[in-house]
């Protein structure tokens, strides 16, 4: 055996020590210092973890405790870092999720609104002389922060679009929420906007109803689709009458593929 | 009996009320970049394939369920910051986070010195059948626990108490030296002739569940 396999030998020794995390710390730096010199060892480290990764298995347990998924929502919550559009998550946690006050304010009216459909109570802006393109990029903006209190992790988000306004599906297994911006108001003696799910087949189902009432961001919670693997686009139309019709012939207002 | 498709997946949630999502199809790799992106649902996906692995680990080591909680939850949100420090060459997803969470949770129990109860190398392995729904990652996750457990006991005893007492245990070589009443040098030996049995007695177990071709499982 040449020197450097008798003083390799030590390093070979260490490694099994360093992925047991049971190396004395003298021990570790001496490690640490020369594993990034040595292809090696850091294959001997990738091998023994691998190794402990089938040991770990054979450390039986029950399901975990749903505070460490709900602890880790709320960690990924106050870290912050998601875009306009952040990660789609389960509803049920949007709700249980700590919240700010316009989310409450949304919550208050959610609440009191025995059916499907709320306007969302954001702060009402003055839009005295606003040009079109500020209304409908402040449209846009209260869409991203309802659509922001509607998605928690474990969802998808749709994005629905026409020229005539945008809307944002949430869906969460069957259950499935909906949030629109822009869409003109209709007349509520006469029409109601209908969302329709269109199936992979090409089958047309109605999800739910609702009015547009006002310029602000309507919500629509609760709805729920049959299968929602199913689902290959998401449609608005705006129907006559009060129900949803078996059928449309009405063209889309937005719509958006899955 | 279901027939193993390709083999590109990791296990599934555990959960058998766990409904179909749009990260079912991912592999680890690609729930990894979603996570470097941002995307929440991506680190849930991650938990449902390893959260429970984790939180067995931890609470092995550290006895005490509150604290094993709080190191998984510490452990996904370190993913959740530092995904991008994920090197898929030096190893797959769930070694890397096994391995985390091993670390944490030896930290923690070394922290925590009145965790540490003294159990012996069979109490550290404890050997139980799982109870809860077999799905079919729990199958495999079964098959794996037999074929760690007839790997182990394929080890000489010093060698599979070096092993137990620093994994399971959360011991120092140094500690396991004084438990043992062997010399240090002894135990770092034993430590390495056992791992590479045991890496020779676990050839050919892969690291991830073949996914099974199960129908879709409807929501209620
Ligand atoms: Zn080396």
């Amino acid at each position: 055996m040449t020197s450097y396999d008798t003083t390799h030998e030590m390093y070979e020794e260490l490694a099994v020590g360093h992925a047991l995390s049971a190396l004395e710390p003298e021990d570790e730096q001496v490690f640490l210092r020369h594993l990034p010199g040595c292809a090696a060892c850091a294959a001997a480290v990738s091998e023994h973890s691998e190794t402990l990764t089938h040991l770990a298995y054979a450390a039986v347990s029950d399901s975990p405790p749903a505070s460490i998924l709900e602890g880790i929502r709320a960690g990924v919550a106050e870290s912050g870092r998601s875009g306009a559009f952040p990660a789609p998550v389960s509803l049920d946690a949007a709700r249980t999720r700590r919240r700010d006050k316009t989310v409450r304010a949304t919550t208050a009216i959610l609440g009191a609104a025995a059916s499907l459909i709320l306007v969302a109570a954001l702060v009402l802006m003055n839009r005295g002389l606003q040009s079109k393109a500020d209304q409908q990029q402040q449209a846009t903006d209260k869409l991203n922060l309802v659509v922001k209190t509607l998605l928690v992790d474990g969802s998808r988000e749709v994005k629905l679009t026409g020229s005539a306004g945008k809307a944002v599906v949430v869906v969460n297994g069957s259950k499935v929420s909906f949030a629109a911006a822009g869409l003109p108001t209709n007349d509520r003696s006469s029409s109601i906007y209908v969302l329709w799910a269109k199936s992979v087949s090409g089958g047309v189902n109605a999800v739910g109803t609702f009015d547009i009432r006002s310029g602000e961001p309507t919500v629509v919670n609760d709805l729920k689709v049959g299968n929602p693997n199913e689902v290959a686009a998401f449609i608005v139309t705006k129907e006559r009458g009060r129900q949803a019709p078996a059928l449309s012939t009405q063209p889309a207002v937005v719509e958006g593929s899955v | 009996m279901t027939t193993p498709r390709a083999r590109t997946g990791a296990p599934r949630a555990a959960d058998p009320n766990a409904r179909p999502t749009p990260y079912d199809g991912l592999d680890d790799r690609a729930l990894v970049a979603r996570v470097t992106e941002g995307d929440g649902g991506a680190l849930e996906a991650l938990y449902a394939r390893y959260g429970r692995a984790c939180f067995g680990l931890a609470r092995r080591i550290l006895t005490d369920e509150q604290f094993a909680q709080d190191v998984v939850q510490e452990v996904f949100l370190t993913v959740w910051r530092d995904a991008h420090k994920f090197d898929a060459s030096r190893g797959g997803f769930s070694s890397w986070l096994l391995s985390m969470t091993h670390h944490k949770a030896v930290d923690a129990v070394r922290r925590e010195e009145n965790l540490r109860k003294r159990r012996t190398t069979s109490e550290l392995l404890e050997d139980r059948e799982v109870d809860g729904p077999q799905v079919h990652d729990e199958v495999w996750s079964t098959l794996r626990r037999s074929r760690v457990r007839e790997a182990m006991h394929t080890l000489p005893e010093p060698q599979k108490e070096a092993l137990v007492l620093a994994y399971f245990g959360g011991y120092t070589q140094r500690e396991i030296a004084g438990i043992t009443n062997t010399p240090l040098g002894t135990v770092k030996t034993r430590m390495l002739a056992g791992m590479k049995r045991l890496k020779e007695g676990l050839e050919g177990l892969n690291d991830t569940a073949p996914i099974l071709d199960f129908s879709p499982r409807t929501a209620q």
